[in-house]
């Protein structure tokens, strides 16, 4: 994974491993330190982590779609069935 | 499962409301229900088209899913993720319904393409990236990533749902899948080199960013 000459090869391999949970805040204190250490230091990684950053709100971005009118309607119409068909 | 299918915590979740609430329990849990769960829609759908992927499964996916979780509902303790717990229904659902009727034919397909994606995501990797490319990715629009999300394996796309736009802890995400945490985090993983490997070459041909090994 090393490029760009990073002075901490090894630290460049634990970044790529450890980048989504540390992206999704799972890891413990320590490790999450460490991989903040090295993408603070090593422009490479950091460029990485900004990329998946961008990846990562994208994909938020586009998959959150509105229910159709129609299945709304749908839903409110079963529940109303729920109150009057005891179970 | 372990809740919607366990009978003892049905009839707990009767007591314990019986005890509590005044005249008629039952209207109270449907009040409940719905204020809870119409919130919620968009993003069921969402999460269904994710596994649905067209808008009238989707649909019919979450319409199951409100049913069978209004049957549930007593198990349901009040104050825990609402959406994890419906997203977890929502997948059993889908698994006995939707995906008995496909039987899953794209399942090898869907390994071919990973194995020369992760070649590719490999070479990416180690071949750098420019700082342009940032920028270029920022820039597709919504369509090509909804393309990129649609196309990785199914799996790996709802993992990256479940924590990328639900924002699920990897646990949750275990639970909800029916998986231990080390499968949530391999799917993760691949899910999302995928994703960039996809996006990157569709940055590519938009012409936002020039391939990696291509002479400037």
């Amino acid at each position: 994974m090393n490029a760009g000459g990073c002075a901490d090869p090894g630290g460049c391999e634990d970044a790529d491993k450890h980048l989504y949970e540390y992206q999704h805040h799972e890891l413990t204190p320590d490790v999450h330190q460490r991989i903040k250490d090295h993408l603070d230091a090593c422009g490479h990684c950091q460029e990485l982590y900004r990329e998946e950053e961008i990846i990562r709100r994208k994909v938020a971005q586009c998959a959150c779609e509105a229910a159709p009118e129609q299945l709304r309607t749908r839903v409110i119409s079963l529940i109303a069935t729920f109150r009057t068909t005891r179970s | 499962m372990l809740l919607l299918d366990d009978p003892a915590a049905l009839v707990d979740g009767v007591g314990a409301l019986g005890s509590r609430m005044m005249p008629d329990p039952q209207d109270d849990l449907t009040e409940r229900f719905e204020a809870e769960v119409i919130p919620l829609l968009d993003t069921l759908y969402a999460g269904a088209l994710r596994m649905a992927r067209n808008p009238d499964d989707a649909s019919d996916l979450v319409q199951e899913t409100v049913e069978r979780a209004y049957k549930g509902f007593k198990s349901y303790t009040p104050g825990t993720n609402l959406r994890a717990w419906l997203f977890r229904i929502m997948t059993n659902a889908y698994i006995n319904i939707y995906r008995k009727k496909q039987r899953q034919p794209q399942q090898s397909s869907a390994d071919e393409v990973e194995d020369w994606q992760m070649h590719k995501a490999a070479s990416h990797t180690s071949a750098g990236l420019r700082s342009a490319e940032v920028e270029a990715l920022d820039g597709l629009p919504d369509s090509d990533v909804k393309r990129a999300l649609s196309s990785i394996g199914e799996d790996y796309r709802l993992a990256v749902y479940y924590a990328d736009v639900e924002g699920f802890a990897y646990k949750e995400i275990a639970e909800i899948m029916g998986t231990p945490v080390g499968t949530v985090m391999s799917r993760l993983h691949r899910g999302r080199k995928q994703l960039r490997v996809l996006l990157e070459d569709y940055a590519a041909e938009r012409g936002l960013v020039r391939r990696s090994g291509e002479e400037s």
